[in-house]
């Protein structure tokens, strides 16, 4: 059961991941391609920046991969009104987590890709003293910041048209009240307050936020 | 006589305009039940509801014994089901679909699977998105029929098909239930279709079921009199009277149910006369049900 | 701002918004465009500053006052509460740095003018005013702030030079440290690097302790010298020579660099330890020596910088430099690629999520 689901999602989303897994290899890559041709004191920072500076690219990747898997995930379903998943002799949710399975299970290879491509960066490169090489750890990190807003998109996926307009309608009903108490004098910031709990710490987009750095001190 | 399907005072609404109210509906086993009715009376809602993917507001479903929706994947694994429009991944193969489909069948049979594949001469690497309407419901029937079900639901199967498809996704209905003894739950508004394949007939019409009776007695039963001299009032028939015109003159036409002949000597009782008897075939029959069914709620 | 100081200030905008496009101009010439701004700048000044003083005496609001140890500070009524907690809040922070010479701040008053809603209290003429929000937070670092001017202003001017501005007692001192630790390591600098790696001459060079005429020279070698004439200052003074830049940078000529060097503004070129790790040094300077540290450094001024180190620190340079060194190695920065608790939380949102995404209903 779990393979043929697996398949199906496969070869709905094979294209945005193989697209994903290339670059999750080559983002490592890339990001200490500049430094070798930079030597003696200015390496070490030449890498940091440059290291730094293609992190930002990793939550990018990570998150794109997510929704786009995510929302494959039911888009066929969705097109058939769900008659033919619900007409499968098996419970709602089981269904549910033998996609949302597959779809972690097919995550994985991008973040194989970028582990892998992060220990070749690394080994192909001398890094200075005083900084080290984390491809595991980055691995890691991009693996949970993937799972995580593949999870989140997933279960907005999974909901109905009607849930979404709910949660539509209490976005539009936050705008409405903020824009009415703005106008009335009173400063609230409920859109930036809302944006914030969702990427401050321990809020579930925190994970995407910060460095990313393969090479750190 | 045991029931597949079970429906008992069933109640559902889909907004304002539509609702199916006090549906009670009864499918012997290993028969093959027809159900008719026009389009939008709310048959492939029903057989949504008896298969657990609508949420009934009221009411008792029971399927192959098993309580509707809280058993629903246990039916649903004895249950084939066509549904009115093709419902499967458009970007897989008929191999993949077929792949797919089995996973979640533990009754599936490949090598059944395999000469139906060749009897409806399906391409297996074709894409579904590419199949034609009948390639399609020779699929979608093919997909149903392979897991062996003990319950087959088909929602209009053969609707838009050419009748050579026709033929060959219901030749391979009425093998399967040859062989197998299954129960069918047929819908349809092709009431002919219906007519040569069904023992079991249930009409329904605006949400509600109209009737529910042996195809034998549907078609036996339901007959045009013409009649001289009718009564003014028609109390006490031992037949039910769906209809009556004034004709020319004294005569009336009626359109009766339950008919029998030995019933024509109820007329010289009232003083009428009973000119003609005429048979209505099932067409006929069914269009003044609903006609007399629409009547009083005109 | 009062109207008539913001449109003085508009009207400068506009000015420099109007000025010609500033397309190949000379040093010489930026720097007499620099001097007529300041001019324009300072005029605008003169016209605002009486207008924003009528303002201002037209919504005085009742005073208070709150004192916590040397600060005393005037603060509109609604803001009392606030202020106080603040004074308190900056008094510890400025003793912290400054020790016993704090209390000179109480020859200072300090007025607060509400930044929202906007209130002015009636204060001393001679009160020092300040602009903060109604928090005790922001009124605690803006009070910070401007007692560290009056304090830093009693600094011997070489060291303030050296610096390179006021030493500010910061909050999360912290930041610093680690900030510090990722310029030792990764400054283009021989001179930076071999204070990382331990030769305490190696962080006098990157200091530039004590501070001398070219320090360009202590801080980079040859090929640094080269990068930075490439990367960092070309395109300003470079234009003036071209072969002199083409010497450096084509040909590799050192002393061509240097040259080029010797003609850009000192502030122009980068520090491998630059303004903000001067001024840490000289407050861990002070933290060592002890509450009697800022006096002892007030009292030598004059004194060679280094020498003033050794007067606030109780201790030679060098001495201080190791205990320094041990104390940014010490603050290495948590590499930042995932903390633990931060795996928790991602791993439990998922499952959070994964398991709302079960609940996925049957009816559609």
């Amino acid at each position: 059961m779990f393979r043929a689901i697996l398949y199906t999602q496969w070869k709905w989303s094979r294209f945005p991941l193989l697209l994903g897994v290339l670059a999750g290899f080559a983002l490592p890559l890339l990001s200490v391609q500049r430094v070798s041709s930079v030597t003696g004191y200015w390496q070490t920072r030449t890498m940091l920046a440059s290291v730094q500076a293609w992190g930002i690219l990793y939550p990018i990747l990570g998150a794109s991969l997510a929704l786009l898997v995510g929302a494959l995930a039911w888009a066929a379903d969705h097109r058939g009104r769900h008659v033919y998943a619900l007409s499968l002799p098996v419970p709602r949710w089981h269904y549910a987590l033998l996609r949302f399975g597959a779809g972690v299970v097919l995550l994985a290879a991008p973040v194989m890709a970028v582990w892998i491509g992060g220990i070749l960066a690394t080994a192909t490169v001398t890094i200075p003293t005083g900084l080290h090489a984390y491809p595991t750890m980055l691995a890691a990190r991009f693996a949970l910041a993937v799972f995580v807003t593949y999870a989140l998109f997933f279960a907005i996926s999974a909901g109905t048209v009607r849930m979404a307009g709910y949660v539509l309608g209490a976005l539009a009903t936050v705008l409405v009240v903020e824009v009415i108490t703005n106008a009335a004098g009173a400063h609230v910031s409920l859109l930036e307050n809302l944006l914030l709990a969702l990427v401050v710490w321990p809020g579930p987009l925190d994970v995407l936020t910060g460095r990313w750095m393969l090479i750190d001190v | 006589m045991s029931s597949a399907i079970e429906i008992r005072d069933l109640h559902y609404r889909a907004g304002k305009a539509f609702e199916i109210r006090d549906l009670a509906l009864n499918v012997p086993t290993g028969s093959m039940y027809g159900f008719l009715g026009p389009n939008g009376s709310g048959k492939t809602t029903t057989i949504r509801l008896l298969l657990g993917l609508l949420r009934p507001r009221q009411g008792i479903i029971t399927v192959l014994g098993g309580s509707i929706p809280r058993e629903a994947p246990r039916v649903l694994a004895r249950t084939g089901y066509v549904p009115e429009l093709p419902h499967l991944y458009p970007s897989l193969t008929v191999a993949e679909a077929l792949h797919f489909h089995a996973a979640f069948y533990p009754t599936w049979d490949w090598k059944w699977a395999d000469e139906l594949v060749l009897q409806f001469q399906l391409d297996r690497g074709g894409l579904l998105s590419r199949l034609s309407k009948g390639e399609m419901g020779k699929l979608e029937m093919l997909l149903a029929l392979a897991q062996r079900p003990e319950l087959l639901v088909l929602d209009e199967p053969t609707d838009g098909l050419d009748p050579v498809v026709r033929r060959d996704v219901l030749t391979a209905v009425l093998d399967y239930v040859s062989q197998q003894n299954a129960t069918v739950f047929i819908s349809s508004h092709l009431v002919h279709e219906l007519e040569r394949i069904c023992d079991w007939v249930g009409v329904m019409d605006r949400g509600r079921l109209v009737a529910e009776l042996p195809m034998h007695s549907f078609k036996n039963g339901i007959k045009r009199l013409r009649v001289l001299n009718a009564p003014a009032l028609a109390g006490d028939t031992p037949f039910v009277v769906l209809s009556r015109d004034a004709a020319n003159g004294s005569a009336e036409t009626w359109v009766v149910r339950g008919w029998q002949p030995p019933m024509s000597q109820w007329f010289t009782g009232v003083g009428a006369t009973l000119k003609e008897v005429i048979d209505l075939d099932l067409e006929e029959g069914f269009v003044e049900l609903l006609r007399t069914f629409r009547v009083p709620q005109a | 701002m009062s109207d008539v100081r913001r449109l003085a200030l508009v009207a400068l905008a506009a000015g420099l918004a109007a000025a010609p496009a500033v397309r190949a101009q000379t040093v010489s010439e930026l720097r007499e465009r620099v001097r007529r701004l300041e001019q324009a700048y300072f005029a605008a000044q003169a016209v605002a500053a009486p207008a924003d003083s009528a303002a201002r005496q037209s919504n005085f609001v009742p005073r208070d006052s709150a004192t916590a140890g040397g600060l005393h500070v005037f603060a509109p009524r609604i803001a009392v509460a606030n202020a106080r907690e603040g004074a308190e809040r900056a008094w510890s922070m400025l003793q912290s740095i400054f020790g016993t010479e704090a209390g000179i701040l109480a020859n200072t008053d300090f007025a607060l003018q509400l930044e929202r809603p906007s209130q002015v209290v009636a204060a001393p003429q001679e009160a020092r005013r300040f602009i903060a929000e109604n928090s005790a937070t922001d009124i605690a670092n803006r009070l910070v702030w401007e007692a560290s001017q009056i304090l830093s202003a009693r600094l011997d001017r070489r060291l303030y030079i050296w610096m390179g501005g006021a030493i500010v007692p910061d909050p999360h001192p912290g930041w610093l440290l680690r900030a510090t630790y990722i310029d030792l390591l990764s400054a283009p600098s021989p001179a930076a690097r071999r204070c990382y790696l331990g030769a305490l001459d190696g962080c006098r060079d990157a200091f530039d302790l004590p501070p001398t005429a070219e320090s360009f020279r202590r801080w980079y070698g040859p090929a640094e010298r080269r990068l930075i004439v490439q990367e960092i200052i070309a395109g300003e003074d470079i234009q003036l020579v071209p072969e002199l830049y083409r010497d450096c940078v084509t040909r590799g000529d050192d002393s061509a660099c240097v040259r080029l060097l010797q003609r850009t503004a000192e502030s122009a070129i980068p520090a491998p330890l630059g303004r903000p790790m001067r001024i840490g040094l000289v407050q861990f300077a002070l933290e060592v020596g002890g509450p009697g540290a800022f006096h002892r450094l007030t009292a030598a001024a004059g004194q060679p910088v280094d020498a003033q180190f050794a007067a606030a620190a109780d201790m030679p340079l060098d001495s201080l430099l190791a205990v320094w060194r041990g104390r940014v190695l010490a603050a290495r920065p948590e590499p930042v690629t995932l903390e633990s608790k931060g795996a928790w939380v991602a791993l439990s949102w998922g499952v959070i999520f994964g398991l709302l995404a079960l609940r996925s209903t049957r009816w559609r």
